[in-house]
């Protein structure tokens, strides 16, 4: 049923292509919410890679590899939407920086800590990160979907993993200082 | 137990508990509405053409081709059958005056894409470049300068783009320029990159030193205070048979004249 919606969208068919994009517009989002960890961002970014999609679908050569694709698409279009609002993305990041509240009264403290340690890394980085344990993909398949050779996406990975568990120490040595205050006090 | 594999149970557990996020509205009815005035792009193999078909079908094609490329060989290169009682001319390794001397006729599997040579010159008001373009390429000259630290995109106004019409988005070039101020050219340079290059090395550009970012086809340098950005960009989803889009570029800078003092600050 997909592949045939896939067939006539790359034909031109702009209602099949409708179809597709309605099925897959959360997905893809959502995709690009965990990369860019910016709702405004990732919205933009989604419509862009909807967009792409559509321009580029003729060139899709494997109709199966259909939803593969479009994650590189989306991985694409988080880079681009990124890179053209990088200022003011800056600006939001100090802003969203600033030291959050903990969440130690609910079982969340570990998910709450893992999710500042991970809008610390870069969008590179942090690329790499979503498509490995989010996606699940393979270093192969990430290099593939990033248009980079296998030892870089191997190499980004394990910077990526080195800079999140250092911002995961940093954060336990705040909390721990923070709290030899309290009891100071 | 390791660290390493500890942080990455720690991450699938995290994803994997990652609610779907409904996306508003209006991103998919603006997209939609978008495509409706886009037409797609034909990448030059028209590979769509070809995803349906079973192996077999692809070997019969291939051996069609392999036959047909054979015989057009045979035709253009076997000498013309000798007449009864004439005698053989010997080859020699003298050229025939009358054959020009150019690349032999291509034949289907030597067909790729070629852009046109460069001969459209084209002088950036707004950036102070001057560079030679493809003839028939259509250039939309900056407006706006180019204020923020994030590479211009295609739609930018803040960068000068020079586009294959056929090709749109997918195959382009971008110039841009602006005063370093207080940054050094590395830290300017590092922060328009933004970690996004894989191999960054040496380059210079019209005697100006700078940096290629990755496989070629970026580069930044700067003269007189002014950091330059030049970029060539292709669509790895369009197909561009036989582009060598590194070898090209590097022909495209080499046309490159900075001219810092006619760019507006």
């Amino acid at each position: 049923m997909q592949t045939d919606l896939v067939s006539r969208a790359q034909r031109g068919d702009r209602e099949a292509f409708s179809v597709l994009a309605g099925a897959a517009v959360d997905r893809l989002h959502t995709l690009a919410r965990l990369i860019l960890r910016d709702a405004d961002l990732a919205e933009d970014a989604t419509q862009e890679a909807l967009v792409r999609a559509w321009l580029d679908l003729p060139s899709l050569r494997d109709v199966d590899r259909f939803e593969a694709w479009l994650n590189r698409v989306t991985v694409r279009a988080c880079s681009n939407t990124r890179r053209a609002s990088r200022r003011w993305s800056n600006r939001l990041a100090m802003v969203t920086a600033e030291p959050a509240e903990a969440d130690h009264s609910s079982g969340l403290a570990d998910r709450d800590e893992l999710e500042r340690a991970l809008r610390r890394l870069t969008v590179a980085q942090r690329t790499v990160v979503v498509l490995t344990f989010y996606l699940g993909y393979p270093v192969a398949d990430v290099a593939d979907a990033l248009d980079i050779p296998v030892g870089t996406a191997k190499s980004r990975l394990h910077y990526a993993l080195d800079a999140l568990r250092a911002a995961l120490a940093a954060d336990a040595r705040s909390e721990a200082g923070a709290a030899t205050k309290e009891r100071t006090a | 137990m390791t660290a390493n594999g500890d942080l990455e149970r720690r991450l699938s557990d995290f994803y994997s508990r990652e609610p779907l996020m409904r996306a508003p509205d209006w991103v998919l009815e603006s997209a939609l509405s978008t495509i409706e005035s886009r037409r797609q792009r034909r990448g030059l193999l028209a590979p769509w053409r070809f995803a349906r078909m079973t192996t077999s079908m692809k070997l019969a094609v291939a051996a069609v081709a392999v036959v047909a490329v054979g015989a057009v060989a045979i035709t253009q290169l076997a000498p013309p059958p000798s007449v009864p009682g004439t005698p053989t001319v010997a080859p020699t390794n003298t050229a025939p005056i009358t054959a020009p001397p150019s690349t032999p006729e291509p034949t289907p599997s030597q067909t790729g894409y070629v852009p046109p040579p460069l001969s459209g010159l084209f002088i950036s008001e707004m950036h102070g470049i001057h560079i030679s373009y493809p003839a028939g390429w259509i250039v939309r000259a900056a407006t706006e300068p180019w204020t923020t630290d994030g590479e211009p995109a295609f739609t930018s106004l803040a960068g000068d783009v020079i586009y294959d019409p056929d090709l749109g988005d997918g195959l382009f070039l971008t110039l841009a320029s602006q005063p370093l101020g207080d940054m050094s050219f590395e830290e300017w340079s590092t922060a328009v990159l933004d970690d996004a290059c894989s191999d960054v090395g040496p380059t210079v550009v019209d005697g100006a030193a700078g940096v290629d970012c990755g496989p070629g086809t970026e580069v930044l340098v700067s003269r007189d205070g002014r950091g330059y950005l030049i970029m060539l960009r292709t669509s790895q989803d369009v197909q561009l048979v036989g582009f060598d889009a590194t070898d090209w570029f590097s022909g495209v800078l080499a046309t490159v004249q900075l001219a810092p003092e006619d760019a507006v600050e």
